[in-house]
């Protein structure tokens, strides 16, 4: 009897550990591998024949200028989605907070936003940012004279899916912010107030930092939000056109891989990308966690 | 004076905000011609849920994207749950190398390794497959995390009672551990549901017919400019598969905020 317990001590964590780590290997770290061996190879047009070619698939990707500026779109994309969507966010989080009655319908409202699907955000937008039908596109051109047309103008077209993309992430970030300012201890904010500070003064000058490390951690979400999930909204919108104009690094991997079935090529941006992950995962462990706090 | 005006500020800003939305279900129960002009007192229609409804197997989609979180939602709970416990309560060689494992799927997102993982997906015959669509997810560092701080908040003198009366491990996993994890299970699960219902990259590229794809996938090739369908129709089709998440967020809006707030990143 004794001896049975032990026995089923010695294994039972392996076995209830067992289905996750297969998924884990199967998915997850097999692929990763495979993507890293991919990447140092050259296949041949119909597959068969593949040579090992050391670091040529990157030096590839870095003399080649669409791969280039695919980088910056995505920067620019990224920051801008980031710097939209959180600063709407803590703009409706104090008014929020500010305001007294229907509080609870006004949040509602606002998480709305995150139960629409990325994909079908992107086909919202598209419908409505439509150079000839859309709703949006009329009213740019009636009220402020702008020629809106995202199929042939790549800065729209930019322009467009950062809009759409952080419109998806405000509510997120709203959340985040409201509970931030509601944990607020209330007696600083009236002694400055009693201290004659304006409201303008007292939340720069109190709340803001503060707030600051729900910021700094709603800044590495929405990063990797903004280079990583966005793309069901740039599929959506404009497939990242025209001429590349807002193809960010994740669609590249895509369109190389599927739609130009280049497997080394794309498994290098597939390492590239990791790359990027581990040192943001990284920047915020080391940084942001251990600097930013009250 | 003042006081007025910031409130109207906060609603106008919150308005425009969701404006999109709001034209949408305009849009939806309006004639296109009425839609986009504006037309306030033009009659309601449910023509465009007709046309909608009528373009597209939205059941089969429906059904596909329920199977699909269902099946995902069991998966995780099943895997979470054990690999959890095992993190959580038991001692064990390897462990700390295990766990290393486990962490290393937060650096690899699948968004990223999309060709790869397809040819995985093809080499296990799982392609085209509700299966297929879900299998990736099962495992979830995140989901062990929570179930992991959540076991080691129950008290030892409940294990200890229960073993006393005569419980296997396992069996205090199901009596003991599972029950008094319920807030954490429910929270997970909403988190694991909003965002699975609305998952698009991956079950683009692993499905292939009607029959497995779900209502993303779906509505985005229904929107697909050849297809030629209006703004009206394209609202009402996009009303109808939001209607059920948004009336969960309504249900659970205060575990949903709950659920963010304190599980953070999916």
């Amino acid at each position: 009897m004794q001896k049975r317990v032990v026995f089923r001590h010695r294994w039972l964590p392996y076995l209830l550990l067992a289905p996750q780590i297969a998924v884990t290997l199967i998915f997850f770290i097999w692929p990763a591998y495979q993507a890293l061996e991919t990447s140092f190879f050259l296949e041949d047009v119909f597959g068969f024949n593949r040579t090992f070619v050391w670091f040529e698939n990157f030096t590839a990707l870095f003399s080649d200028g669409s791969y280039l500026r695919s980088f910056w779109t995505t920067l620019i994309f990224g920051l801008s989605v980031t710097l939209l969507s959180m600063s709407t966010a803590l703009a409706l989080a104090v008014a929020a907070n500010r305001v007294l009655r229907g509080k609870m319908s006004y949040r509602t409202f606002l998480i709305w936003p995150y139960a629409v699907a990325p994909a079908l955000a992107g086909v919202l937008w598209f419908f409505m940012m439509n150079p000839s039908l859309g709703i949006v596109a009329y009213m740019l051109e009636s009220t402020f004279g702008v020629d809106w047309n995202h199929y042939v103008n790549g800065r729209q077209a930019l322009l467009m899916v950062i809009v759409a993309a952080a419109w998806k992430q405000i509510s997120y970030n709203f959340l985040f912010f409201l509970a931030g300012l509601q944990s607020m201890p209330k007696s600083l904010i009236e002694a400055a107030a009693i201290d004659g500070a304006s409201p303008a003064r007292r939340f720069w000058t109190i709340c803001f930092p503060l707030l600051s490390p729900t910021t700094f951690f709603l800044l590495v979400v929405n990063l990797v939000y903004a280079f990583f999930d966005t793309f069901a909204i740039i599929h959506a919108t404009t497939s990242g056109g025209p001429a590349d104009a807002t193809a960010i690094l994740v669609y590249k991997v895509y369109s190389t891989g599927f739609v130009g079935q280049d497997y080394g090529s794309s498994a290098a941006q597939s390492v590239i990308l990791m790359a990027l992950v581990i040192a943001m995962t990284v920047v915020q462990f080391r940084f942001v966690e251990r600097k930013v706090q009250y | 004076m003042i006081r007025y005006i910031e409130p109207a500020a906060a609603v106008l800003l919150a308005l425009l905000w969701i404006s999109p939305l709001v034209f949408a279900f305009w849009a939806a129960f309006h004639d296109v011609s009425d839609a986009v002009n504006f037309r306030l007192t033009a009659p309601l229609t449910l023509e465009n849920f007709r046309t909608a409804w009528a373009g597209a197997p939205w059941l089969r989609y429906f059904l596909n994207t329920f199977m699909l979180v269902s099946l995902i939602l069991a998966g995780q709970f099943l895997l979470c749950t054990l690999a959890g416990y095992a993190f959580a309560q038991t001692e064990f060689r390897g462990r700390d190398v295990l766990f290393i494992l486990v962490l290393m799927q937060l650096f690899i997102l699948p968004e990223v390794l999309i060709v790869e993982n397809y040819q995985v997906a093809a080499s296990l015959g799982l392609l085209d497959s509700i299966m297929g669509i879900g299998a990736p997810y099962m495992a979830s560092a995140f989901g062990i995390f929570l179930m992991r701080q959540a076991f080691k908040s129950v008290p030892k003198d409940l294990d200890e009672a229960a073993r006393v009366e005569g419980c296997g491990t396992l069996g205090v996993l199901w009596r003991v551990y599972v029950p008094a994890a319920r807030p954490t299970y429910l929270a997970y699960a909403l988190v694991s549901v909003a965002s699975h219902w609305n998952n698009f990259l991956w079950p683009l590229i692993v499905t292939n017919s009607p029959s497995t794809r779900p209502l993303t996938v779906g509505l985005s090739l229904f929107g697909a400019p050849e297809n030629g369908v209006d703004i009206s129709v394209i609202s009402a089709a996009t009303v109808m598969v939001i209607a059920p998440l948004l009336i969960g967020f309504l249900i659970f809006q205060r575990q949903f905020v709950q659920a963010f707030l304190t599980a953070g990143v999916k």
